[in-house]
């Protein structure tokens, strides 16, 4: 593919959520017609997209893993803290190693026991989201200046990464970070083999259980980033209860899905920006159109399931047009005999 | 060559499966015991048999209608939510009349349930994804019914709290559950299914049409559910649900239904399944232990029990 | 003969023996393989020479014997582990991964060798696959294209490229030329002409006798696990091969013995301008009282063929009809019309692995068994019991879980279950793969007796002895079409058939 392809093919790719803008427009001009408004989409959409890029591993090998949210709560919680003490550099390293240990934990249990990951990762969530809330409420105790009961208070120098334009800048650096793990290092290639087919894989040599355990390794990695980025973002860090925590993965899996749809066109890292991009225009609008709060999570229940059954609608069209096809071809030609016998 | 990764045990099917029964009836009495104990016997007291009543009902109808599902090796995440809408309604229109709330609570649980149902099986979503895309769905419901608040229901449906009620319930819908499920067409069906769907059908199953039927026998519980949490608290809240879901699949987990259903899955799984839950929640209600560990513990529960009972043999792989 | 000693011995077998529950895949097998050989091993479906490939190319283990790679033991610890040593394996069904790219499929699982500082280094990637092509003479193939378009044929030449890419000593071939077309064939038996004259052995696997005669040096006959013997060129011939294979002349009443036709013109089944995939306005009629044999290649369409008779696939055009005028449309609605359909995919179709010999023989038959909408247990184990004994069926007991009974009595469990529905229309998709000789006599003796009885069969089977024994009609498929009518004769042998289907 030459460079007028791979242009063309961006903008072919940035056209979807273009249109989504533009009918959120149209529909609720006044709202979202200013810049601010645009910049507040491109906004939401960073977090999870560092988000998506920690889940793409895990999900091209077959993992389904809810404890994102629970894990980067207390990768920024670790973070917060470090920051306070040992300043930016602190902050960005204490999250990643906490996030490292997590994803060794659960990768581990994950691989030692080998039960469904959405089992291990929805019991697992609900120890981390316990783990959060108890962390929190010790460092009020301990640490009153940097948390509350509810939250950690982000270091105050860093909190400009989280706002416009530096977000953008921090995406662009970690969207670079993405792609090239994406395609050069081993496991990423191995995940993709894996998810392709797991017993022909096993036929080569390669290990699944090690290279799932390796993707949750590499993709926490991503997760810390992101949850440096979102404490900045929000200049806090809270934690969730009562399993509240599994609503962070659903964006970004469905992003996900939706970079993988537009996988011929652009890599990933842009094809997964624009899923996020496309979420977060739809879900501003939402909130533009003054409908109420609780719309949001009715609108990501009906996206989830529409996106996850795209491929048997996919499925099940070509099979119509299929059919409508040979009626027509028989109807045109009424005195095919074929070979009877 | 996609080779025998599947070598065999020396452990016969049936042995296993009486095994694991008795692993869980075991677990029961150790459970019990172990609460009694640390409760100062309150547990098995007479004071309690009311508010053990409400866990036991809590515990064990769902897991009636799951069994179904569980068997052929879906779950329904959206209990909860289901429940608080047809709490919401319920209470709504219980002010008017209270076999119509009742009606209308059934009706709108069933169609919560083929919801599901339509995105399981039509749709070809993982059950496990689709229902808790539709909890989320459920949930954003019950709160723009609830308006942030509760919803009061008739105060007459207080008069149904009576323990006789309760466990005469409970034992009507194990009967009636225990023989669909066993010696039904359609019980038999369901293991089959679970046991391998490409073969069901192959035999002349109707096998969407019976993945299909669970969803609303689910939901059918779910509207049970919905009317006994307004007779016991004549109160619709966004809580009303409470963990449902994560409770009933512990409890069919706990009580020896495989992850993936099959043959293997025995009703009695509901009734000790179903009691171990509530003597966990009893107990844990009795010790004073507030939400957050008591997610904690089931948490760690969850993955014990899928670990024990996960059949690693027959399932070529793991994701 | 001392100058044969004299060439090296590359792979020795002593006494390798394996097991699956009761079955005995193979039985204290001993043989060798020479430097520079190329050594064909056939037997029939369960003979044991995929699990004894599997076995070299470090798949899985054996359960007694040892192996002597170059005179030391070998027991390789995985495939990885194989190929390092020098034995590689191709096999007979897809081996390629969808949604990456030809280098990376070629090389999957070996990607540490062209990694620096933990970076894959892609273009080297790309140009060692391009040069890995190259040497097994395929060209024209863009190392970093997806295959996910390309043809089964050139996915298959893929993996040929990753076995070669590892220089091995010993390139074991299981099965994969079947599934080939003309130039996928030339492209292997290059490679194998070269890998004789590097001095490197092939063990050439395949039930195709003419194959083998033509490019093997000498072959190796199994027979339900056991060594039988071998041939080298000079004493090749079918008749002694075939005699080998089986152990006895083919002529028998191991077969049919009879040699009428089908006992009336009473159309049972028709089919009429079926159209899916390779198959394009298919028409069939199925009598009563006829085994109407249908053979082809295992990718001409006559699998899914039988799927469409039975309602399991629903054709993009056509229609299935019964002699009253019912179409068949789904499978409940087939069996409740007196069908039955057996799948050649036995324990991922055909019966529930995890469930018992009950629950299997009568899950069809759960609505005629249910009084009042309620199943007694006792029905159930009568039902069970009584197709037991009929089929002489070999378990512990009807509550045993089926995968722990062997090959054939698992396929008697499988008809069992349609034999107590009394079915009048029969479907078999290769009723009698991977089941030994006796049960195998067994079957067939099952099938004469139902078109006895008057029953419509149609039986679908990639074993030409088979088909030629059982039919009162053969119909060849190829690429979708129905490319000869033979009816039941004694002059028709596998060479008149093969033209037709390949």
């Amino acid at each position: 593919m030459n460079m007028k392809t791979k242009i063309m093919n961006i903008v072919k790719a940035f056209m979807v959520p273009v249109v989504l803008y533009l009918i959120v427009l149209l529909l609720a001009p006044g709202r979202v017609g200013n810049l601010d408004s645009i910049t507040s989409m491109l906004t939401l959409a960073v977090v999870p997209t560092v988000i998506a890029y920690g889940v793409h591993f895990g999900f091209t090998s077959g993992i389904i893993d809810f404890s994102v949210g629970s894990r980067m709560t207390l990768a920024g919680i670790f973070g917060c803290i470090c920051g306070c003490f040992f300043g930016p550099i602190g902050m960005i390293l204490g999250s990643v190693l906490a996030s490292l240990l997590l994803a060794a934990i659960i990768g581990g249990l994950f691989a030692l026991l080998k039960i469904p990951s959405f089992v291990i990762s929805l019991g697992s969530l609900m120890v981390f989201e316990v783990i959060g809330e108890h962390l929190t409420k010790y460092c009020a105790g301990v640490l009153p200046e940097v948390a509350t009961y509810q939250y950690l208070k982000a270091p105050g120098n860093m909190q400009f990464l989280g706002k416009a334009p530096y977000n953008f800048l921090v995406l662009i650096v970690i969207a670079v970070i993405f792609e090239l793990v994406n395609t050069r290092t081993k496991i990423a290639n191995q995940a993709r083999v894996v998810g392709s087919d797991e017993l022909i894989a096993r036929n080569v040599g390669i290990e699944p259980m090690k290279v799932k355990f390796g993707t949750f390794i590499l993709g926490s990695i991503f997760l810390a980033l992101a949850a440096v980025v979102s404490t900045c973002y929000s200049s806090a860090v809270g934690y969730a209860a009562n399993m509240g925590s599994m609503a962070t993965v659903f964006k970004p899996m469905m992003a996900v899905i939706i970079g993988m749809s537009l996988g011929r066109i652009v890599r990933s890292c842009v094809g997964i920006f624009i899923g996020n991009l496309c979420l977060s225009v739809i879900f501003t609008g939402i909130i533009a159109l003054g409908w109420p709060d609780n719309l949001q999570n009715i609108f990501l229940g009906l996206f989830l399931v529409g996106v996850l059954g795209l491929p048997t609608i996919q499925r099940t069209i070509a099979g119509f047009k299929r059919r409508s096809a040979a009626r027509k071809a028989h109807t045109n030609m009424p005195s095919a005999t074929g070979t009877k016998m | 060559m996609k080779c025998p990764t599947l070598e065999k045990s020396r452990l016969g099917g049936t042995s296993k499966v009486a095994v694991r029964s008795m692993v869980s009836f075991l677990g029961l009495i150790f459970i019990v015991a172990f609460f009694q104990v640390t409760t100062g016997g309150r547990l098995l007291s007479a004071k309690n048999l009311q508010t053990f009543s409400n866990y036991a009902f809590a515990a064990i109808i769902p897991c009636c209608g799951s069994i179904f599902l569980m068997s052929q090796g879906n779950m329904d995440y959206s209990l909860a939510g289901n429940i608080c809408v047809s709490a919401a309604l319920g209470a709504l229109v219980s002010q008017i009349s209270i076999p119509l709330a009742i009606i209308v609570m059934i009706v709108s649980s069933l169609v919560m349930g083929a919801i599901n149902g339509v995105t399981c099986v039509c749709l070809g979503v993982n059950s496990f994804i689709a229902t808790l895309g539709t909890s989320f769905m459920y949930g954003g419901l019950a709160s723009v019914l609830l308006g942030g608040g509760s919803l009061t229901a008739n105060y007459d449906l207080k008069n149904l709290d009576t323990l006789g009620f309760k466990y005469g319930a409970i034992i009507a819908a194990a009967l009636v559950s225990f023989t669909v499920f066993n010696y039904s067409v359609f019980g038999k069906h369901c293991r089959a299914i679970g046991a391998k769907a490409e073969v069901a059908h192959q035999s002349g199953v109707r096998v969407k049409l019976e993945r299909f039927a669970p969803f609303l026998i689910s939901g059918f519980t779910c509207a049970v559910m919905a009317a006994f949490s307004l007779i016991r608290t004549c109160n619709a809240t966004t809580t009303s649900g409470g963990n449902t879901q994560i409770n009933t699949m512990l409890g069919l987990l706990l009580g020896g239904v495989p992850f993936s259903g099959g043959w293997n899955s025995k009703f009695r799984a509901v009734i000790v399944g179903g009691l171990i839950m509530a003597v966990v929640d009893n107990g844990l209600f009795l010790l004073n232990l507030n939400t957050a560990s008591q997610q904690l513990i089931k948490g760690f529960i969850f993955i014990i029990a899928v670990a024990l009972s996960f059949d690693r043999e027959n399932t070529a792989v793991i994701k | 003969m001392s100058e044969v000693k004299e060439k090296s011995i590359i792979l020795r077998a002593e006494g390798i023996s394996k097991s699956f529950g009761p079955t005995k895949a193979l039985v204290q097998v001993s043989f060798e393989i020479r430097r520079g050989e190329v050594v064909g091993l056939i037997g029939e479906n369960g003979s044991g020479k995929s699990t004894f490939s599997t076995i070299a190319a470090g798949i899985q283990k054996q359960d007694e014997g040892q192996l002597y790679l170059n005179g030391e033991p070998y027991a390789p610890a995985d495939i990885t582990d194989a190929i390092s040593k020098g034995v590689a394996m191709v096999v007979q069904e897809q081996g390629t991964f969808n949604n990456i790219s030809v280098a990376a499929n070629i090389f999957a699982g070996r990607e540490q060798q062209f990694t620096r500082a933990g970076l894959l280094d892609l273009k080297a990637m790309n140009d060692a696959a391009a040069k890995a092509l190259e040497k097994i003479g395929v060209e024209n193939v863009n190392p970093a294209q997806v295959v996910n378009a390309m043809s089964f044929e050139e996915r298959k030449l893929l993996e040929v490229a990753r076995a070669e890419c590892a220089e091995p000593q010993l390139l074991i071939i299981d099965e994969t030329t079947t599934a080939l077309g003309r130039e996928g064939r030339d492209v292997m038996y290059r490679l194998i002409n070269k890998m004789r004259r590097d001095n490197r052995s092939v063990l050439f696997i395949s039930h195709d006798i003419e194959e083998l005669m033509n490019i093997c040096d000498s072959i190796i006959v199994l027979r339900d696990g056991h060594y039988i013997g071998a041939l080298n060129r000079e004493e090749m011939t079918v008749g002694a091969l075939r005699q080998m294979m089986v152990g006895r002349e083919i002529a028998d009443n191991f077969y049919r013995s009879d040699w009428e036709g089908r006992l009336t013109d009473e159309v049972a089944l028709s089919a009429r301008e079926i159209c899916y995939g390779p198959m394009k306005d298919l028409a069939l009629d199925l009598y009563k009282g006829e085994i109407l044999g249908i053979g082809g290649l295992t990718d001409c369409g006559m699998h899914d063929f039988g799927k469409i008779l039975f309602g399991i696939i629903k054709p993009d055009y056509g229609e299935v009809t019964l002699s009253d005028g019912t179409k068949i449309t789904a499978p409940n609605q087939a069996v409740r019309n007196r069908m039955a359909y057996i799948s050649k995919n036995r324990d991922t179709e055909a019966l529930m692995s995890a469930g018992s010999v009950k629950d299997n023989i009568c899950l069809p038959n759960l609505p005629r068994l249910a009084r009042f909408g309620l199943i007694s247990p006792k029905r159930e184990m009568s039902m069970a019991g009584s197709m037991a004994d009929a089929l002489s069926i070999k378990m512990q007991g009807p509550k045993q879980y089926v995968m722990y009974l062997s090959g054939g009595n698992k396929q008697k469990v499988s008809i069992g279950k349609w034999l107590a529905s009394e079915a009048e229309i029969y479907v078999f998709d290769c009723p009698t793969r991977g089941i030994d000789i006796g049960v195998k006599a067994d079957i067939y003796r099952i099938l004469t007796d139902l078109k006895k009885q008057g029953k419509a069969i149609i039986m679908i089977s990639e074993e030409l002895p088979e088909l030629i024994g059982m039919s009162d009609r053969i119909l060849t498929f190829k690429d979708g079409a129905i490319s000869g009518e033979f009816l039941r004769d004694p002059s028709i042998t596998e060479h008149t058939l093969i033209d037709y289907m390949i």
